[in-house]
């Protein structure tokens, strides 16, 4: 099946960087360092695909450890008592 | 790719009781969400490179990117071996900013009355928890100006997420939201959603209907997530 292509949301640097409050030179340290992807137009400029910055942004927490900590805490409570707690609190 | 919203009444359960039915959902949730962001990136460099093509750009910087995807393939096909072989991987669950906040409000409301009790550390994780599985969010809005929709004010902005998302189903054990036993249609503006309590989305709308609960591991939701500690610096 032919998929149509859709137009992928392009920034400048100065974009990229008020996006992200951070400086234009910034984006610049990332572009040269390849932390961010880019494209390099035939004109010697830079745009940056928005979708793909963004997902390429993470944070320090670790989810699956969370996870983890969270289930053996609570691994002996009931759906039934999680209702409970939330009837009790309704009826408040 | 049937789409769906989960109410407090059903997420709260699934995040706090590792071995119920509601965190099974939750497992399938999460492990269509894995299938979706794969997918998502994968047609947006697609679409990144035939635009490269046409422009005569060159393109680079996607080590990063090309690495989270490889990630969310082993993640998705870890699940996969796991998960029954009919289990399926195109369910989504939808989020919004006031889901959120009202999830938030709740296990705080809630949590002096469990036991153990939950620790206003635990909150932040119980947050992400539930923005994890969620593939999807809506446009924002403002939530004092959601339409009246329920009987119960702090309702209104659930539904209105669902119908704003265009979701499948509303799923809520609240009968504040599915007031007619166990299901309710709401319509609003052109969008529309039907309302389901959990008993009767799993009795007569998901699919496959055969699919095997007791063979979902609720603590299979953390195989989903991953540390990641690299950041941009």
């Amino acid at each position: 099946m032919a998929l149509t292509a859709s137009r992928p949301q392009l920034l400048t640097v100065a974009e990229a960087a008020a996006l992200l409050n951070v400086s234009d030179r910034t984006i610049r340290r990332w572009i040269e360092a390849e932390q961010v992807p880019y494209l390099k137009l035939p004109s010697g400029g830079y745009r940056i695909p928005q979708a793909q910055l963004l997902a390429s942004l993470s944070g320090t927490y670790d989810l699956r450890r969370e996870m983890e900590a969270l289930d053996e805490r609570f691994a002996d409570v009931t759906e039934d008592q999680v209702r409970a707690a939330l009837d009790a609190a309704d009826d408040k | 790719m049937p789409r769906i919203v989960l109410d407090t009444s059903i997420s709260l359960p699934a995040t706090l009781s590792p071995r119920g039915l509601t965190r099974k959902l939750l497992v399938l949730l999460a492990y269509g969400a894995l299938n979706h962001r794969a997918e998502q990136r994968r047609s947006g460099l697609a679409d990144l490179r035939h635009e490269a093509e046409a422009s005569g750009a060159t393109i680079a910087g996607f080590g990063r990117g090309d690495a989270a995807t490889d990630t969310l393939d082993r993640r998705t096909a870890a699940l996969r071996d796991l998960l029954p072989a009919n289990a399926p991987s195109h369910w989504l669950a939808i989020g919004s900013a006031p889901i959120f906040d009202e999830y938030e409000r709740k296990v705080r409301e809630i949590g002096t009355r469990l036991n153990p009790t939950i620790r206003e550390s635990e909150v932040g994780p119980l947050r992400r928890q539930m923005e994890a599985v969620c593939a999807i969010g809506t446009p924002q809005f403002d939530v004092a100006h959601t339409p009246t929709l329920t009987r119960d004010r702090k309702d209104d902005p659930i539904v209105y997420t669902a119908l704003l998302a265009d979701a499948d189903y509303l799923v809520s054990d609240d009968r504040d939201i599915v007031p007619d036993g166990s299901e309710h249609h709401y319509e609003h503006d052109g969008h529309s959603v039907l309302a389901v309590t959990l008993n009767r989305l799993l009795t007569s709308h998901f699919e496959p209907a055969d699919l095997d609960w007791g063979e979902i591991d609720g603590h299979w939701l953390a195989y989903a997530y991953h540390f990641s500690s690299a950041k941009l610096a």
